[in-house]
């Protein structure tokens, strides 16, 4: 309670500043119905002819004035014209710092569920420290969120503070009381769609009002708002959508708010997208966007929380964290690699008049390719490599641009994959695209890949993958060379550094190959850093019971399909194949899914799924041969266990449905279900520690530390062992499923993804919004 | 005992809050949607909503889809909230 109290006042003291801020604001009564950002602004005929204005942030310059948004600055909601109105007057300024304290507040949720270890936790709230200081003490959130950190740096506990910001985001007047007998239960509104506004401290809740009403009736008059922008009284009142202010009162506090004090804008709490009461629609600006960027960067958001949550269990083990420096998960238009700021002004310049934005059917990067004779595993993998989010990402952000392979003409496959992306993303075109540089480039740098035979999907990805971290070594020690020779010739260089020089020559030209086998968990190619996971074995010595861990990397895991249940689904397919054709076409016909099926598929009697796999991939198994236990020194019988100690990015399954014999191989042509949602901590050495883990320990995981993984690329083969054919199926960013056949593309439903037989699975790490 | 309704709901959203159990409820419920894949139905009917509306605006979409996605929710997950709910209702009685 006291803590609300602070709220309160600390709210007066801002509230009181702001007014200070815009003088005119403070001779208004505050019930009127009219815009404070109506004021002060200018009319366009009096504002200087030809020089637009400006406004700078960060030592970027923003235009004001230009009514289209610069497609470079990758915004998610377009600015409407109340917003475009207050960057032209003086109130931009307490709007912008509102802004950038309410984000920090909205993104504490997604701060917490990373896990940060303490020393992380100390050092943000430093900062945050000290920019209160420096900067805005009027700034009640700072306030807050200094309050918060107190609490925080006192007792380290995540969850506490995820408490503490759900307390303060409820719906102020709904903890009020006032209206609360005129409200359904199911209208108590928590912290599930609240605004914080960013005009004052008020925290309302909100739910949608029907509204009959053009919702955009100032997109129309948009050039004439600008105009005629005198007769502000009567424009701004039509700016509102008219809602019966009965409705308002009674449902939606963050609305009645903004109506009766005209303050326009307010954050969503849960998503921190900023908000327009006055159009009802989410908004967004460069400037604003550039400030969501930068404290997301700061909080530590890139950071992939399941790497940190382990490397705060092992603290021992200090490795590189391999996700820290894996900025491209969020899209910005610039690396921040380039220090200069004020060339980022010319470069977009450069880029804005010697380019054009890519239409929206390139930049979904659809397209298929043509099938040339048995190369629908080659085809289907690189779907699977296109649609992923961090291999696309890093061919778009242009980071295989300077291959020294292609100057010096040699075979890159990594080069003919950046190829096929420069076509999927940039071009028009829906026919398919033509394998043969890629073809050529494979055959050369693996001599069993030419010819038309049919091979492995899996083995294919896997020298894909490979060929990626090989482009990445040579690339980087060709870099390191230059960089060296540089010394020389600028004669800074000491004896040492020639030394240096001497042995990366050495190596390059005469033992290539020891280099590209450096050990993958410090590599940061993006094969490693986003496929590559620690994988833990651990022998229990039957003698004495001590117990061996070896650590070894991994790409993938290769899961076995347990016997029993081969044996069983034999018997039952004979029985059951009439039965599957009815079926099948009972899911064809019903196109919209209802949940309730899931679960009852889930159900099913004789279902064998993914998970039993894991299970049986991480249960102990005796070795077969005697092994020499370190600890007791003699020859035993020894169990081993498999676990994971790292998750990658993306996590990819193997079924093995081709089984091995002496004498034959077979293909095991059996559904087994798979989930849409994995959660691996089942399977990670956290599971084991468990119980020893302090209960503090357990209250994080039991919120935030659930390893969930989504479903969003699956290879499946159908056909025999000899010959066959493959697709891919890939879920796009709206999550609908699309099935890739060769140069053919299909919309499919959940249901027949959940339907079909999958080879290869690709799960990505997922965040819980 | 002679609390209103209204102030006994409120009291008890309050202890809910602070409790964090409103934060763990929330978390569980999210993560059984997303396994049953209600968060990707809804998406799409976002989406088609939004390819038939030619005036966008956050409150109509949101109007016209909350109905719909509230009863795509399924039977099994409205039930384990429920009863976690009542769980917490059962430990704060005094």
């Amino acid at each position: 309670m006291s803590t609300s109290r602070k709220f309160s006042s600390s709210s007066l003291a801002s509230s009181s500043k702001a007014k200070a801020n815009n003088p005119k604001s403070k001779s208004k009564p505050r019930s009127k119905p009219k815009s404070e950002f109506s004021t002060p602004i200018l009319p366009s005929s009096q504002l200087p002819l030809h020089s637009p204005s400006l406004l700078v942030y960060d030592n970027v310059t923003y235009n004001l004035d230009r009514e289209e948004i610069d497609p470079l600055d990758n915004i998610t909601f377009q600015p409407c014209t109340h917003l475009k109105k207050v960057l032209l007057t003086d109130s931009k300024e307490p709007l912008l710092n509102n802004y950038k304290s309410a984000i920090k507040i909205s993104l504490l949720s997604n701060f917490q569920r990373l896990n940060l270890n303490s020393n992380t936790i100390t050092s943000n709230t430093n900062k945050n420290k000290s920019t209160t200081n420096n900067k805005s003490k009027n700034n009640n959130f700072f306030l807050i969120l200094n309050d918060k950190s107190k609490i925080l740096k006192n007792t380290l506990n995540p969850s506490k503070l995820y408490r503490y910001r759900s307390k303060y985001l409820r719906c102020n007047d709904c903890q009020l009381l006032h209206n609360h007998s005129d409200h359904n239960s199911s209208n108590i509104s928590l912290n599930n769609l609240s605004f914080i506004c960013l005009q004052c401290p008020n925290v309302g809740c909100y739910h949608s009002i029907p509204t009959n009403i053009d919702p955009n009736p100032d997109n129309n008059n948009n050039n004439n708002n600008n105009n005629n922008i005198n007769n502000n009284n009567n424009k701004d009142q039509d700016n509102y959508i008219n809602i019966p202010s009965n409705d308002i009162n009674k449902v939606n506090h963050a609305l009645s708010h903004s109506r009766k004090t005209s303050h326009f804008f307010a954050l969503q709490s849960s998503n921190s997208n900023m908000f327009c009461f006055g159009c009802l629609n989410y908004v967004g600006h460069p400037i604003f966007e550039k400030i969501r960027i930068n404290s997301i960067k700061q909080w530590g958001i890139n950071n992939d929380f399941s790497l940190n949550f382990f490397n705060s269990i092992n603290s021992n083990t200090s490795k590189v964290n391999l996700i820290s420096n894996f900025l491209p998960i969020y899209p910005t238009a610039f690396n921040d690699t380039s220090s200069d700021t004020s060339n980022i002004n010319d470069l977009k310049k450069l880029i804005n008049e010697n380019s054009r934005p890519p239409s929206f059917k390139a930049s979904t990067g659809l397209r298929g390719f043509i099938n040339m004779g048995s190369t629908c595993f080659i085809s289907t993998i690189l779907q699977s490599l296109i649609h992923n989010p961090f291999i696309r990402n890093y061919f778009l952000l242009g980071n295989h641009q300077n291959c020294i392979m292609k100057k010096k003409n040699l075979n890159c496959i990594t080069c003919s994959i950046d190829e096929i992306f420069k076509n999927f993303f940039t071009s028009n075109s829906t026919t398919g695209f033509c394998l043969t540089n890629f073809l050529v480039s494979a055959w050369n740098s693996k001599k069993n890949l030419a010819g038309y035979s049919e091979q492995d999907a899996h083995e294919f990805w896997q020298f894909v993958v490979d060929e990626l971290h090989i482009s990445h070594i040579k690339n980087s020690i060709a870099n390191k060379n230059i960089l060296n020779i540089n010394d020389d010739i600028n004669g800074s260089s000491n004896t040492n550094t020639n030394t240096n020089t001497n042995t990366n020559t050495n190596t390059n030209t005469n033992t290539n190959t020891n280099n590209i086998n450096i050990n993958p968990l410090n590599c940061d190619c993006i094969t490693h850093k986003t496929f590559c996971g620690e994988l833990q074995s651990s022998i229990t010595c039957s003698e004495c019971k001590k117990i061996t861990y070896t650590i070894d990397p991994m790409l993938d895991l290769s899961l076995e399909i347990s016997s029993k249940f081969i044996n069983q689904s034999k018997k039952q397919s004979k029985k059951q194949s009439t039965n599957n054709t009815n079926t099948l076409n009972i899911t064809t016909t019903t196109t919209p899914i209802s949940t309730s099926t899931f679960t009852s598929t889930f159900n099913n009697n004789n279902s064998y799924s993914i998970i039993d796999c894991l299970d049986l991939f991480t249960t102990p198994e005796n070795l077969d041969v005697k092994y020499d236990c370190s600890y007791c020194l003699k020859k035993t019988f020894a169990s081993k266990k498999l676990t994971i100690k790292k998750l990658p990015p993306v996590l990819t399954l193997q079924l093995k449905r081709f089984e091995h014999t002496r004498t034959s191989t077979a293909k095991l042509d059996i559904h087994i279900n798979f989930p849409f949602i994995l959660n691996m901590k089942k399977y990670t050495i956290f599971n084991n520690n468990c119980n020893s883990k302090p209960k503090h320990d357990n209250e994080i995981d039991e919120h935030f530390g659930k390893l969930t993984y989504e479903l969003f690329a699956i290879i499946c083969h159908s056909g025999s062992v000899n010959t066959g054919h493959y697709i891919a199926i890939i879920k796009n960013s709206n999550g609908e499923w699309l099935k890739f056949d060769d140069s053919l593309i299909t919309l499919i439903s959940q249901k027949d993804v959940l339907s079909s037989n999958a080879y290869l699975l690709f799960y990505i790490i997922h965040q819980f919004p | 005992m002679s609390l209103s309704n209204a102030e006994l709901k409120a009291q008890i959203s309050a202890r809910l809050v602070e409790s964090g159990e409103y934060d763990t409820i929330l978390t569980f419920l999210k993560e059984r949607l997303y396994e049953c894949g209600w968060y990707d139905e809804v998406k799409l009917l976002a989406n088609s909503e939004i390819s038939n509306e030619d005036n966008l605006n956050f409150n109509r979409i949101n109007f016209v889809l909350e109905p719909k996605a509230m009863d795509l929710v399924p039977d099994g997950v409205k039930k384990e909230s429920l009863v976690k709910i009542a769980e917490f209702l059962e430990s704060i009685i005094e």
